[in-house]
């Protein structure tokens, strides 16, 4: 099935991808603000500073050349300074990148479980108060801002009834775990220091929550439409005329055909994810990299921003790809075409 | 078309959508009233009354400057609503324009405009809002924008869709045969039959896109203070949200009830005149 | 030979958007063993609905039967739970149906599907489950078993999907079969296959078949009884040769008479003749016989009451006020 055309095909395309993000990304960065050069060293660098990097960027040669310059830049892991702190962007972001894998898979993990646990029980029980419930429930979950969801949760949980943490990873008396993988979970599993991990689930709770809930809702309906699509197909009839008891039919009959469509809308849940960490690692001071981009935009630190951008979206890029493959290795109709 | 009578008798069946519509009606008067309803000026600061909490003399309390919340929550409301509008009009009316030629003019035309489309999507749509609104500077112009762009490919992936499935419709050949004009083609029998998934479309739209921007603007790069931007202001609200709760609450509230408001109106739309799409 | 299902005076209602529709009115039908019992009638007559009352596949489920009774095997299945209805299901009824195309889980291979439905209704593990769905392919005539128990449905034809469909719901022996227009999406010399396969299984292992079908020709092939329905009720049972040859109710008549020929008629009329009027709709309510609006032959009797039915002399079952007229 992972023939070789398979990979080959699959590698390319999402080389192509790439240079297609960074075109877009050298687009926005070079030829759209009045002032590149400036944009990347800040409104208080010396005359100097500004002349070397327009230099540099050769800002009087053809966009090809500036594009090439840019991707050599990119493939060497070159993504600028950072105008803030004067240090690599690269480094910076590799440095925040496990605390935005963390937050992000447990609210993706959360966000998927409960929205199909959810979507199932509305669509096998529809239009019963579960159903209603559901809808409510998922409605107020994409129509209320990320931010303002944050700020309320943190009131409630932290204030009123105290019983979350306002900010960082672990308690501050706690020092990290040996790092593996940089996730302090799973980190503290390896380590047996069960302090740490117990500590890290507490922090990861509310924000993962809230992240998770706009995601949650979108899920939840999604796999309950779908469900209630699958659930009138003539193949689930003859499966019940068969004597396939009602949970054999439900969970695997109909929920493998209602997943797929889920799966498609799975992965763009990921890119939504990504953004929204920017807002909620902010209020809840979690160290990732939407805090750090965050406090680049207090500075409008341009390369830091744009170093982001990139990165994110590459992650993006490489996640859908990999849904794709999934969806294809899931639904044989999809592999016979693909052959 | 359907007539006023039976509007409010189909409105009266969809509880939802009668909710949504209300919802909607309500954020619009308040924002059109604005001046004739509020107490205070939005701009004016009166530093003894800071940070006080809701009373009589202010419904939604105050905020780090004196200025009356609930006063800024009714101006606000023209400014999302404004802004929601905009980028969908205009988001929807460029997207509708490249999305019918991609689709029926097809080969060459319709790969490059697909091209240009995927890779916009390629982008998570806040990151990408982000990066172009920093490019072009901060300001709540650029944002909607920069949310403009990011919404575009929506329109054009639907219109196409649209176009390409009404293409091969016997009055549409029927049309070619006589040898119209494909513009007036498109304009004639190809847009009437998709008014119903675009409007679907917009009027979720509008609500999204209040989300996107409130965010960008709670980011910073949107609306600038002293703009009595909702976003905005939870954005300065937020530091003083664990004690003064009034000041971040309730502007979120209002937008909660705005982006309900258009999501309930869009669903019900859909529900109504397209009944096969329902579940 | 007994009676292995035996439908007395099953009224069926569907509550939807239009309300309470009754469905079906007074229907009475008897199965034998080994007996195939053929239900004829235009779309909307009620064939289908009949079938899905004796599994209670209704939509809206055992509320819908609103009286009668429905005898299988001594058991009266109105009176059972859904979940004592799920081991009748497949084991002791089994059903095929009209689109063989959507009527297996695209995601699931051939193999796989089967082997559930074995192993639902009899103590096997998964190898021997496999080996008796094996059994049933080559039963049903499919070459190269084996390999078609790995295919996805998307990979055969209909004619081999509707095989394939006969092979589940024989594969646990089930005393009787129900078969809702197995051959109408099937092209022609299919339909020639399906049905001897379902002669072939009957006459075989004595299961009883409920036929439905609209289509009178392939009736006449198969089917050792024939009902005919319209709008709901039954008009006419007797045994195939006699209600094809020598048709009693007018609806019958009616239906034999617009069967296009071939040949030029003797009376070398050659017009097509059709029945006059529509069927009347579901929620019409009729207080007489249904087909009385449109028959030629209505009396008076016939708008106001429902006529009771008839057993004449050959065992033929009649609903039709005319001929007791005739009789008397």
């Amino acid at each position: 099935m992972f023939s070789f055309r398979f990979v080959l095909r699959n590698i390319i395309h999402l080389i192509i991808v790439f240079l297609g993000v960074s075109v877009f990304t050298f687009f926005i960065s070079h030829v759209i603000p009045g002032d590149p050069a400036r944009m990347l060293v800040g409104p208080h660098a010396s005359q100097e500073a500004l002349e070397t990097t327009r230099a540099q960027l050769g800002l009087d040669k053809p966009i090809i050349i500036q594009y090439e310059k840019y991707i050599i830049d990119l493939i060497h892991g070159d993504l600028g300074t950072s105008i803030r702190t004067q240090r690599p962007v690269a480094t910076e972001l590799a440095k925040c990148f496990p605390a935005t894998l963390e937050l992000t898979m447990v609210s993706m993990i959360m966000a998927v479980v409960l929205g199909i646990i959810l979507g199932v029980a509305a669509a096998v029980n529809r239009n019963k108060w579960i159903d209603h419930l559901s809808r409510v429930f998922s409605l107020i979950g994409v129509s209320a801002p990320l931010f303002w969801s944050g700020v309320i949760a943190l009131i409630v949980f932290y204030k009123v009834i105290p019983i979350f943490p306002a900010s960082g990873r672990i308690d501050t008396f706690l020092s990290p775990p040996h790092e593996v993988t940089g996730l302090y979970i799973i980190d503290g599993l390896i380590a047996g220091n069960f302090a740490v991990v117990i500590s890290a689930l507490h922090h990861i709770i509310l924000p993962a929550v809230c992240l998770a809930y706009v995601q949650l809702a979108i899920v939840a309906r999604q796999v309950r439409s779908s469900m209630i699509d699958v659930l009138e197909q003539d193949y689930i009839r003859t499966a019940k005329s068969c004597g396939i008891s009602r949970n054999t039919i439900i969970y695997k009959y109909a929920l493998k055909n209602a997943l797929l469509p889920t799966l498609t809308v799975t992965g763009l849940t990921v890119g939504e994810l990504l953004g929204g960490a920017i807002i909620t690692e902010t209020i809840f001071a979690w160290p990732g990299m939407g805090k750090y981009v965050m406090d680049s935009i207090a500075f409008l630190d341009f390369p830091a921003i744009m170093g982001f951008t990139l990165v994110v979206s590459l992650s993006y890029v490489l996640i859908n790809m990999a849904v794709d493959v999934l969806y294809s290795f899931l639904n044989p109709q999809i592999r016979e075409v693909e052959k | 078309m359907i007539s006023p009578k039976k509007i409010v008798g189909i409105l009266e069946q969809n509880t939802l959508t009668l909710i949504g519509t209300i919802m909607v009606a309500f954020i619009i008067i308040i924002g059109i009233t604005a001046p004739l309803i509020c107490p205070y000026d939005p701009n004016i600061m009166d530093i003894p009354s800071r940070l006080q909490a809701p009373s009589l003399a202010h419904f939604f309390g105050t905020d780090e400057m004196g200025r009356d919340v609930f006063t800024r929550v009714i101006y606000g409301a023209r400014i999302s609503i404004t802004v929601g509008l905009s980028i969908v009009v205009i988001a929807a009316g460029v997207g509708c324009f490249f999305g019918s030629i991609s689709g029926y003019a097809g080969g060459k035309v319709d790969r490059v405009i697909m091209a240009c489309t995927d890779m916009v999507l390629s982008f998570p749509s806040m990151v990408l809002a982000l990066a172009l609104t920093a490019a072009m500077g901060p300001g709540l112009f650029n944002t909607m924008l920069a949310v403009c762009i990011v919404r575009i490919p929506l329109y054009v992936r639907l219109m196409r869709g649209q176009v390409l499935a009404l293409k091969e419709m016997q009055y549409v050949r029927a049309a070619r045969t006589f040898g119209e004009r494909p513009a007036k083609i498109i304009l004639r029998h190809i847009i009437p039959n998709c008014l119903t998934p675009l409007l679907v479309q917009m009027t979720l739209g509008i609500g999204d896109a209040i989300l996107i921007a409130s965010s960008m603007s709670f980011i910073g790069l949107g609306a600038q203070p002293p703009t009595p931007e909702w976003g905005a202001m939870i954005a300065t609200a937020r530091i003083y949200a664990i004690d003064q709760w009034w000041y971040a609450a309730f502007p979120g509230l209002f937008i909660l009830i705005t982006v309900m408001g258009f999501n309930l109106l869009g669903d019900g739309i859909r529900d109504i005149l397209d009944p096969r799409s329902k579940d | 030979m007994e009676n292995i299902l035996s439908i007395k005076n099953l009224s069926v209602s569907l509550s939807g958007k239009r309300g309470i529709v009754p469905i079906l009115h007074n229907i009475s039908l008897e199965v034998e063993a080994g007996h195939i019992l053929g239900i004829v009638g235009e779309s909307g007559s009620g064939k289908s609905m009949t079938a899905f009352a004796i599994t209670q596949l209704l939509p809206g489920g055992r509320k819908s039967i609103v009286d009668g009774s429905i005898s299988f095997c001594g058991q009266d299945l109105t009176k059972k739970t859904e979940t004592e209805m799920t081991k009748f299901r497949g084991k002791e009824i089994a059903m095929i149906f009209q689109e063989p195309m959507t009527c297996l889980n695209p995601v699931f291979t051939i193999g796989r599907q089967m082997k559930d439905v074995i192993m639902t209704h009899q103590k096997k593990n998964a190898r021997e489950a496999t080996k008796q769905a094996e059994k049933m392919l080559e039963q049903v005539h499919i070459r190269d078993a084996g390999r078609v128990l790995k295919c996805y449905p998307y990979e055969l034809s209909g004619g081999m999907r509707q095989r394939v469909m006969i092979a589940i719901a024989l594969s646990c022996s089930p005393k009787l079969l129900i078969a809702d227009e197995p051959t109408t999406a099937l092209d022609v010399t299919i339909q020639a296959q399906i049905i001897f396969l379902i002669k072939e299984a009957c006459k075989a292992t004595g299961t009883g078949v409920i036929f439905i079908s609209h289509d009178l020709g392939v009736v006449s092939q198969l089917c050792d009884t024939i009902a005919v329905m319209y709008s709901g009720q039954i008009v006419e049972v007797g045994s195939a040769a006699d209600v094809l040859t020598h048709p009693h109710h007018p609806y019958t008549k009616a239906l034999l008479a617009s069967i296009p020929s071939f040949t030029t008629r003797e009376d070398g009329d050659d017009k097509l003749s059709a029945i006059p009027g529509m069927v009347p709709d579901p929620l019409e309510h009729i207080p007489g016989c249904r087909f009385a609006p449109r028959c030629s032959y209505a009396m008076d009797i016939c708008h106001n009451q429902v006529p009771p039915p008839q057993i004449c002399a050959n065992g033929h079952s009649l609903h039709c006020h005319l001929q007791r007229e005739g009789e008397n």
